[in-house]
C-alpha cells in the first residue's frame, strides 16, 4: 500500500493512474452533430480532430454552470465525459435544444473512464485524448465496462514502469486542491458562473460566438462583476477545515471553503470570496477560528506549481 | 402563419433577383443553439418535404418544417437598417426572451 504522500508525487511528478469512477459518457452522433455541439459548448470546437479533446462547459440559459465536459473527437462521432450526476439533467438540457438537426445522444453505460495525469503520463500508448485535468499534463481513455480490468492493469504497468502508479481517492483530492484545480460537485456546480470557478481560461472561448449562455459570460467578462470567486487558501494548523467553513473577514461573512487539505503544517484549501473583499489591508482572515491567507484566485493560478 | 413585413418581402426580392434565384422560396428553419438556446436560419431553396408547410406572403413562398414551426407560429419577420447595421428582424409572439442581437431567443 502506498503512502498518499507517494501518490500526490506520481501525480506531480510521473504519472497517477485513476479509474473515475464520477465521471460519464454520453455519445453525440449524426451530420449535424458537430455544428450543433459547438453552439452548446462554452469552449471552440472547431478544426478538432479525431483523437482531439476539448474542455469546456455546458452552461443553463441563464449562463451558470450544468456540468464540466470533456469533448472527445472520434472519426464518426464525439463522446461527452461528464459528471455522472448530471447525465440526467444534460440529456434532458441538450435534447432539448435538438429540432430538425440530424444529432442523436445516446447515454452510454457500458463505458468507463481512466485517466492518468502527470508530466510522464503522455508517453503511455493506448488510443486515447489528451487530458490535463492538474496542469501538468496528462491522458484519457474510454474503455468498455468488461475491459476495465485489463485496461487498467495495462496503463498502471506502464505507469509503473515510467516510476508511477494507480492514486486513491484522497491522493486524487490532494492534487486538486494543492494544484487549486477546481472539481465539479465539490467546488463549483450549478450555482456558479463560469467566471466564479476561475476556470475560464481554459474552459471558454471569447471569440468563438454564439452558444447557449454566453450573454452573461461575455457580460461578466467584460463588466468583471462576478458575485464571487474561488481563491486558494493558506490557512494555520494542519488539520482541513471542511468544505462549508464560513470565512471571515474581520466580523464580516465574506465567503465559504469548498475543499481543503492538509499540507505540511498547514493547510490549504480552496474558497469563495464574495465580490468586493478582494484582498487589500491587513485585516485578518479568519477560517474555522485560524487565521488563513488568500494566495491568489484560482484563474491566476492555473498552470502554477502547487502550494505546500 | 408566418409573415414578411412589406420592407422585408422587398429586401428578400432584391436579394432573390442579385443571386439569380427568383425561383426560389425562403426558408425559415429554428436550429439549437445561440445565446438564447434557440437560432433563427434564413436561406433559399427551392425544394421541399412532406415535413414542411408553405405560406405565401407578398408573393414569396415561406418553407417551415413542422418542427421549426411551432417554435416560430405567428412571426413577422422585418427588415430593419440602423447606424449599428442593417438585417432582418424576427417578432415572434413566442419567444419569452432573445438575446442582444437577437438573433436567438428563447420560448
Amino acid at each position: 500500500m502506498m503512502s498518499i504522500e507517494q501518490e500526490v508525487q506520481w501525480l506531480d511528478h510521473s504519472a497517477g493512474v485513476r479509474v473515475l469512477g464520477d465521471r460519464a459518457m454520453i455519445a453525440v452522433s449524426g451530420d449535424d452533430a458537430r455544428d450543433w455541439l459547438q453552439g452548446q459548448i462554452t469552449n471552440q470546437l472547431e478544426g478538432a480532430k479525431p483523437g482531439d479533446s476539448i474542455y469546456g462547459f455546458v452552461l443553463t440559459l441563464k449562463g451558470r454552470i450544468l456540468a464540466d465536459v470533456w469533448v472527445l473527437f472520434r472519426k464518426t462521432d464525439v463522446w461527452l465525459d461528464v459528471p455522472k450526476l448530471q447525465v440526467d439533467a444534460l440529456l434532458e438540457r441538450l435534447d432539448r435544444y435538438i429540432i430538425m438537426e440530424d444529432v442523436d445522444l445516446e447515454r452510454r453505460e457500458d463505458l468507463r473512464v481512466i485517466t492518468a495525469q502527470g508530466p510522464k503520463a503522455y508517453a503511455i500508448d493506448g488510443e486515447g485524448w489528451p487530458s490535463d485535468r492538474l496542469g501538468l499534463g496528462g491522458r484519457q481513455w474510454v474503455v468498455a465496462e468488461n475491459d476495465l480490468p485489463s485496461a487498467l492493469s495495462r496503463i498502471v504497468s506502464q505507469a509503473n514502469a515510467l516510476g508511477g502508479g494507480e492514486v486513491g481517492d484522497e491522493a486524487w483530492t490532494r492534487a486538486h486542491v494543492l494544484r487549486g484545480r477546481p472539481r465539479f460537485g465539490i467546488d463549483f456546480g450549478e450555482q456558479t458562473y463560469p467566471q466564479e470557478s476561475g476556470l475560464t481560461p481554459i474552459a471558454v472561448s471569447f471569440e468563438k460566438g454564439c452558444y447557449i449562455g454566453q450573454e452573461t459570460v461575455v457580460m461578466l467578462q467584460n463588466r468583471g462583476k462576478a458575485p464571487k470567486v474561488l481563491w486558494r487558501w493558506k490557512i494555520d494548523g494542519p488539520e482541513p477545515p471542511p468544505a462549508h467553513t464560513t470565512i471571515m473577514l474581520g466580523e464580516s461573512k465574506v465567503g465559504e471553503v469548498t475543499s481543503a487539505v492538509r499540507a505540511g503544517a498547514h493547510s490549504v484549501g480552496l474558497g469563495y470570496l464574495k465580490r468586493g473583499h478582494e484582498p487589500a489591508n491587513s485585516t485578518p482572515w479568519i477560517i474555522g477560528g485560524r487565521n488563513a491567507v488568500p494566495t491568489a484566485p484560482v484563474e491566476e493560478a492555473l498552470g502554477l506549481a502547487g502550494l505546500t | 402563419m408566418l409573415n414578411l413585413t412589406p420592407k422585408a418581402a422587398d429586401k428578400v426580392k432584391e436579394i432573390r433577383t442579385a443571386e439569380g434565384l427568383e425561383e426560389q422560396g425562403l426558408r425559415v428553419r429554428v436550429i439549437g443553439g445561440g445565446c438564447a438556446g434557440f437560432s433563427y436560419d434564413l436561406f433559399f431553396e427551392d425544394e421541399t418535404t412532406d415535413l414542411d408547410q408553405t405560406f405565401m406572403s407578398h408573393d414569396i413562398p415561406i418553407y417551415v418544417d413542422m418542427m421549426s414551426a411551432q417554435y416560430v407560429e405567428g412571426t413577422e419577420i422585418d427588415y430593419v437598417e440602423g447606424l449599428q447595421g442593417a438585417g432582418f428582424k424576427f417578432v415572434n409572439p413566442q419567444a419569452k426572451q432573445t438575446c442582444g442581437c437577437g438573433s436567438s431567443f428563447a420560448t
